[in-house]
């Protein structure tokens, strides 16, 4: 650092006001952490305090802020909702850290009701957002399970997933542009057009980069009317391959599910009274075609040796999802013995992956559970849940999370499939991702170098590349 | 130069590329100078004087097999491989046509000497036959390359109770098309004009080169040559008499494979289809076949000019029926026999003439 | 640097380092690498330039090794080098200068992995488009990308500058048929991107190298996705008043999340050519010249002084025609604008798809025309191309600028470039490849000049008049074509201040400028 802290307090504040700057304790230390579990599991590294906190309200405070941190070579961390779970926010540095929570940022600043495109500050809430647009009979075809507990820059800075991603792809299909300060006080702004081939899509550059290049003050999204038709289709599978095939074709099909998930024998009999996979998908939009959707689908569950279900099941399914899961996530992330990770394969390997990772897992003596989901054409992602055995020496416990962790991410690389789907990578996983990126990491730590040349932004992100 | 193309030189040379996906020579060399498009651009330059012809740029009117390809997919129907022809002859006539056609037509004409003299070895005499009506003429290729082949036709028509058929007596084996092909058309006008005196003598003359019933049929009259005879390919011949061949299906599986000529130019697609399914059980198609046929390779001297290139094609050709693992491919011009089956190690390409011989009872 | 060494010599260090068959210097090769299909060079050549510039040497790298060693070569005596796929661009994109050398990959043209289960295949970027789609279909494969240039580009052109074909508004463009790319950069660096894509951390490398028309790296492999064939298509056409009906009707029905396969509206006059018999044995061969003759055709009986107009005469007073066109056109073809909607895919599908656009277009005012409109335009898919050299034949130009912008802006870029370009050249356009969120415009002007040279002047005039109409209107410069060297003047207005960015990724990726230098204005 350069200059003091007191130095560095008066021009933060010259850079957005007293009012949005704090060194409190009461404030700073809500910033020690994210939603990562494992953090707690580190008695022997507490949490380490930001030095200050600041709230900008646009980009050009974000650009001041990020200019004071310049000259002061401060670490600086983003913030959103700060609802990720891999530990990527609210980390310390051995440099002093200043965190920039974009919150304030929270504002619509356009919705064009013709082209159905709204332009938003990052650090508006999905929540937010999505009242926002609910009353007007639209929304944003985004829909984390953390909708209410996650901002549109965290969605955009981790390149997230949500519900009805096998429809509308991941946040950087939903995102038609951003804006963003740069390290250097900057401000960039990619331009929004339907399509165009004028060069690379620039926005890229910061879509999944964890805030290690830039502060995304606001951004361009898509945004889609509320259909006012729904149905929903259930299959039953014995096995987990059939399951997969059948959703591998439905995917290709030209049926545009909506939701598209399998869920575990465990979850499925709550639903559906079956012990069987649950093959779940839901169509949209109005007038009859979602019902041929449906019906279309329905012969390919069959065609693969499915049994068609009671559509309440699946519909059953993701009221329990949207409602439960969340409250489930919240008690897992509190839980030392509960563990949750997300990981890619394709068609032909999610099944393999899935029975490898259950395998080992449950020789660890773990009690599994997967669901499948967030598909694209050429397969999707699986979300490994696991609860450890009793164990009786608690000090233990780190330590197994790490080799359950690390039993899912092996399978993950074994069927040639992605150690790190849509949750971010964070520290919990920086290595895996690292090693599994190769060359194109040390192209990340390029840019990095260009944009960020004291390397202010999330500094450990890239650290020893 | 090149006067009566001059609208087509212009049209391909201010044309996208159009075609350029069916020129086989294009798809072999990967080389943008000789796609239809780029060959004729070069005519056109040629002929208005931006570039003077030198041996260099001559060279790509030398890479055409004449298959018609292009002119098929053409929605203006521009008849390429006869404007590079022409083009060719532009060439010939300025002395800058490839190495390895300089003194063509002395070759020309010492490979026919030699092949009349062999094709007389070949068959008995009683084959040659003075005053016959109907006349059998082998080809340069066929005596050349497929020397049985000739014996088996007589005994074809033999079988079939044919009798009347003579082996055509001449000192010129050859149609002329290659002399055409390579650009040496006052030659060719000379070969042209002989062949039809000797063609004339005849009511008909059943041919087993494709590209010189093409040329007898269409090239001649525009160097101002008539043929009085009925000129047919052997294919067409023996469709008229296949059933009185004693034959039967012995062969399990074999492509047909369209020569060009045949097929495009003359506009022959079935009956060496139907003489191939006399004695096959299933005559399989290339995903291109008919209209669509894709070259051998073997046409247009692209074998004198660039050997490999000619190969290459002939080994796209053969792909399908590689992967497919049928080992037989059966055509009806003993060039695409040649040009496939140097390229077809573990493939027996053959005529259909030979295949229904093998099949006789 | 570059220039010191002789052809010659370049030759020979490139043909020591790949075979002789590799590496060409002739003469007919140089001149056939001068230019790709941006029409400008076709004027330059009928002014009797036809290698303004050819490149000093041409090479054909087979492998991914090949294309490293040229790269390193490259960097080391600082030769710049231009990748050359199709050379079907119409922007300059592959049209390199002297002292520079052509790389076409057209050798590396294999398959290299058909991978239908998971709907992908692995490919080499030489791959001809139209052998690419057989060889898919032989297999009940598509990928559903349908260029108009399928014929004469590849596989690693469409990703490099971007393409967009026929269908892509069911389909996709061509970033969201990619999932994977295997590049080498301009330090000579392997980079292997996508799957297992899914790892993130940094940007979606992927995005980033499609459409950087080879400046930020040589494709040499992409991984693309693949859909099963339709079984069945169904066409309707519809009939409105006006270009700003036909608009809405194609709005909402994108709105309503339906996604037809093909999507066009023409204007007025482009309708005239839209439906009349293109193609093989059409008597007027040329494009215009069919136009002028159904105008003639059409007003003859009532308005006897338009007389046939010589071509050129027509094209040379292009306010005139427009204005014609504009006024007369649609009361005397009574049929105003034509909107072509075709669905695809599983029969039962397609078909209620169709039906639910069909209600949706009448709604919105549409006349309904039935299937024939469609199924012309299906079978004259690809014609609309061949009529380019009729019109350069008669001593005109004819060029397409492809345009984009949102809903709300979309008529106004319309009108904006009509007004700006028709005291020009004659114009009419066509709008497709729709999205929710917007659509392109695909204009198309055609004019003339009494010789080359003034026709370059003109050309050169209409450009520039017309993109700087669009990026005044707010719409981008290209949908689909790209911008090489004829739209890099206008990357500053596109892009603004996130040119930078571009600029930023030139120097991580090509520090020593060899990868297609002096485009995109990098
Ligand atoms: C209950 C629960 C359910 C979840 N469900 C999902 C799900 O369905 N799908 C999914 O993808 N994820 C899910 N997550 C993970 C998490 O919500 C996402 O990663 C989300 O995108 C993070 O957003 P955030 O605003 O909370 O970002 P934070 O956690 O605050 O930050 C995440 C990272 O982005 C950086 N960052 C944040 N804002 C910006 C900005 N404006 N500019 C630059 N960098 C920035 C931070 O520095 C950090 O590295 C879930 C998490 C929880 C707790
Ligand atoms: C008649 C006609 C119709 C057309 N219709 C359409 C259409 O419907 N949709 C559409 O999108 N476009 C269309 N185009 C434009 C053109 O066909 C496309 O831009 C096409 O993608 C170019 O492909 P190509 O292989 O010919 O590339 P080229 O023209 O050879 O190259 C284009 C650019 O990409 C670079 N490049 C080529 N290959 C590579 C590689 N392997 N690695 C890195 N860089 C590379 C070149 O340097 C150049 O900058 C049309 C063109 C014509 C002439
Ligand atoms: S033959 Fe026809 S398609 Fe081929 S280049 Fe000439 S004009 Fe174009
Ligand atoms: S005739 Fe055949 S070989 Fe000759 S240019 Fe046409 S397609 Fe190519």
């Amino acid at each position: 650092m350069i200059g003091t802290e007191e130095d560095v307090t008066q021009d933060l504040t010259r850079a957005v006001g007293g009012e949005h700057v704090s060194s409190r304790p009461s404030d700073v230390m809500f910033y020690a952490r994210d939603c990562w579990a494992r953090r707690h599991l580190m008695p022997d590294d507490p949490p380490r305090h930001p030095v200050w906190v600041v709230w900008p309200g646009a980009a050009s405070e974000v650009a001041r802020v990020l200019q004071v941190a310049g000259r002061h070579e401060l670490a600086v961390v983003p913030y959103g909702g700060g609802s990720n779970l891999v530990g990527g926010a609210g980390f310390g540095d051995d440099r002093p850290v200043l965190v920039v929570d974009t919150k304030r940022m929270s504002r619509v600043l356009e919705l064009d009701e013709t082209s159905l495109i709204v332009q938003a500050q990052a650090g508006i809430t999905g929540g937010d957002l999505d009242e926002y647009l609910r009353v007007r009979g639209l929304f944003v075809a985004h829909m984390p399970t953390s909708l209410s507990q996650s901002t549109l820059g965290g969605w955009l800075a981790t390149r997230s997933a949500g519900a009805f991603t096998s429809r509308y792809g991941r946040i950087d299909r939903v995102c038609m542009g951003i804006t963003a300060a740069l390290p250097d006080g900057s401000v960039v702004r990619t331009r929004v057009a339907p399509r165009r081939a004028t060069g690379p899509d620039l926005m890229h550059l910061f879509l999944g980069s964890e805030g290690a290049l830039g502060i995304i003050t606001a951004a361009h999204l898509k945004v889609v009317r509320v259909s006012k038709v729904r149905v929903w289709l259930a299959g039953g599978f014995k096995e987990l391959s059939q399951a997969v095939a059948a959703m591998a074709d439905i995917m290709s099909s030209g049926t545009r599910p909506v939701v598209a998930s399998i869920a575990d024998p465990v979850v499925a009999l709550r639903h559906s009274g079956q012990p069987s996979f649950m093959l779940v998908c839901s169509f949209e939009g109005d007038g009859e075609l979602p019902v041929v959707q449906r019906d279309e689908a329905r012969l390919l569950v069959l065609a693969h040796g499915g049994a068609y279900l009671d559509p309440a099941a699946a519909s059953g399914f993701w009221t329990a999802r949207r409602n439960d899961v969340f409250g489930d996530i919240i008690a897992r992330a509190e839980s030392r013995v509960i563990g949750e990770v997300d990981i890619g394969a394709d068609w032909r390997h999610l099944a393999m992956v899935a029975d490898d990772a259950r395998g080992r897992l449950e020789s660890m003596g773990c009690g599994v559970t997967m669901e499948l989901g967030f598909f694209g054409l050429e397969g999707g992602a699986l979300l490994c849940k696991w609860q450890l055995p009793e164990i009786s020496d608690p000090e233990d416990v780190g330590l197994r999370q790490d080799e359950a962790l690390a039993i899912v991410l092996d399978a993950a690389r074994r069927g040639g499939g992605a150690v790190a789907h849509h949750r971010g990578v964070g520290r919990q996983r920086s290595a895996a991702v690292r090693a599994q990126l190769g060359n194109r990491f040390d192209l990340f730590a390029d840019v990095k170098r260009q944009l960020d040349p004291k390397g202010l932004m999330n500094p450990w992100l890239t650290e020893g590349a | 130069m090149l006067d009566d193309f001059e609208k087509e030189l212009a049209y391909c040379a201010y044309c996208p590329k159009l075609c350029r996906h069916v020129c086989p020579v294009g798809n072999a060399e990967r080389r943008e100078s000789v796609i239809p498009q780029a060959k004729m651009a070069m005519g056109h330059m040629a002929r208005n004087g931006t570039v003077s012809l030198t041996e260099d740029y001559a060279s790509v009117f030398f890479y055409c097999n004449g298959c018609g390809l292009c002119t098929e997919f053409c929605e203006h129907d521009i008849p390429v491989s006869e404007v590079l022809f022409e083009a060719r002859a532009e060439a010939v006539a300025r002395g800058v046509q490839p190495k390895t056609l300089q003194n063509f037509a002395d070759r020309f004409y010492a490979r026919n000497e030699r092949l009349v003299r062999k094709l007389h070895g070949l068959v008995d005499e009683h084959y040659f036959v003075e005053e016959a009506q109907v006349a059998y003429m082998p080809g340069c290729d066929l005596i050349d390359d497929s020397p049985d082949d000739v014996q088996k036709t007589l005994d074809l028509f033999a079988a079939a109770g044919v009798d009347y058929v003579s082996i055509m007596e001449s000192d010129l084996v050859c149609g002329g098309y290659p002399l055409w092909a390579a650009g040496y058309q006052s030659e060719f006008r000379h070969v042209a004009e002989e062949q039809a005196r000797r063609l004339s003598g005849y009511r008909k003359v059943i041919l087993a080169c494709p590209a010189c019933v093409y040329t007898i049929r269409h090239v001649y009259p525009k160097f101002g040559v008539n043929v009085t005879a009925e000129v047919v390919h052997v294919s067409e011949f023996l469709d008229t008499i296949a059933h009185r061949l004693p034959v039967k299906q012995t062969v399990q599986a074999a492509y047909y494979h369209d020569p060009c000529y045949l097929g495009r130019w003359l506009g022959v697609y079935e009956p060496p289809r139907r003489l191939a399914g006399l004695v096959t059980r299933k005559v399989l198609e290339f995903a291109h076949n008919r209209e669509q046929a894709d070259c051998c390779g073997g046409g247009g001297l692209v074998p004198d000019v660039a050997p490999q290139t000619a190969s290459a094609i002939a080994e796209r050709r053969l792909e399908e029926p590689n992967q497919a693992g049928v080992g037989v491919v059966v055509t009806a011009c003993a060039t695409c026999v040649k040009n496939l089956g140097r390229a077809g190690r573990d493939m027996e390409v053959l005529d259909i003439v030979s295949l229904l011989h093998r099949s006789l009872e | 640097m570059a220039d010191t060494i002789s052809i010659e010599a370049k030759a020979r260090q490139l043909g020591s380092i790949l075979k002789d068959d590799q590496v060409s210097i002739l003469a007919p090769d140089r001149v056939a690498y001068s230019r790709d299909l941006w029409p400008r060079g076709l004027i330059e050549f009928s002014a009797g330039r036809p290698a303004p510039s050819p490149p000093d040497v041409v090479v054909w790298p087979e492998t991914t090794q090949d294309v490293v060693h040229l790269v390193e070569w490259a960097a080391g005596t600082e030769t710049p080098l231009v990748p050359y796929g199709g050379g079907s661009g119409v922007c300059g994109g592959a049209m390199p200068r002297r002292g520079q050398v052509v790389v076409d990959l057209k050798r590396m043209d294999r398959i290299l992995e058909l991978d239908g289960p998971n709907h992908r295949v692995r490919v080499q970027p030489g791959m001809n488009g139209w052998t690419f789609e057989e060889v898919l279909g032989r297999s009940n494969l598509t990928m559903g990308h349908f260029p108009s240039s399928i014929f004469c580009s590849t596989v690693g052109g469409w990703l490099a500058a971007r393409s967009a074909g026929q269908a892509s508004t069911r389909y996709g463009k061509i970033e969201d048929m990619v999932s994977g790319l295997e590049v080498v950069t301009g330090k000579g660096e392997v980079i292997r991107t996508g799957n297992p894509g899914a790892a993130s951390l940094g940007p979606d490398w992927t995005q980033l190298f499609v459409g950087s028309e080879g400046t930020l790296g040589i494709i040499t492999e992409a991984t693309l996705k693949v859909l099963p064939a339709p079984e069945m298509r169904v066409y309707r056409g519809y009939g409105f008043d006006r270009v700003s009906a036909g608009l809405e009707a194609i709005r909402r029905f994108m709105q309503k999340g339906l996604l037809p396969s093909v999507v066009r509206l023409y204007d007025e006059f482009d309708t005239v050519i839209a439906r009349s018999g293109a193609g093989r044995g059409s008597e007027a061969d040329t494009l215009v010249k069919e136009v002028m003759g159904r105008l003639t055709h059409l007003t003859k009986p009532m308005l006897p002084w338009v007389k046939v107009a010589a071509l050129r005469a027509a094209l040379s007073k292009p306010g005139w025609l427009n204005k014609l066109a504009d006024g007369l056109l649609p009361k005397l073809t009574g049929q105003g604008c034509l909107l072509v909607v075709g669905t695809e895919g599983r029969p039962r599908l397609a078909q209620a798809e169709a039906d639910r656009i069909h209600e949706e277009v009448l709604r919105a005012g549409g006349r309904d025309l039935g299937p024939r409109p469609g199924e012309h335009w299906e079978k004259h898919r690809y014609s609309v191309s061949f009529k380019q050299s009729g019109v350069f034949y008669s001593g005109g130009f004819v060029d397409t600028m492809e345009v984009a912008t949102t809903w709300d802006g979309l008529l106004r870029l319309y009108e904006a470039v009509k007004t700006a370009v028709s005291p020009l050249v004659f114009i009419m356009a066509h709008f497709s490849h729709a999205y929710p969120e917007g659509c392109s415009i695909y204009f198309t002007f055609a004019g003339s000049s009494d010789d080359p040279e003034q026709g370059l002047k003109l050309y050169d005039q209409v450009w520039n008049t017309a993109l700087a109409a669009v990026t005044r209107a707010g719409g981008t410069i290209s949908h689909h074509h790209g911008v090489g060297r004829s739209k890099q003047a206008f990357m500053v207005e596109e892009h603004g201040d996130s040119l930078e960015l571009f600029r930023m990724l030139k120097r991580v990726l090509d520090p020593k400028e060899i990868l297609n230098p002096g485009k995109m204005s990098l």
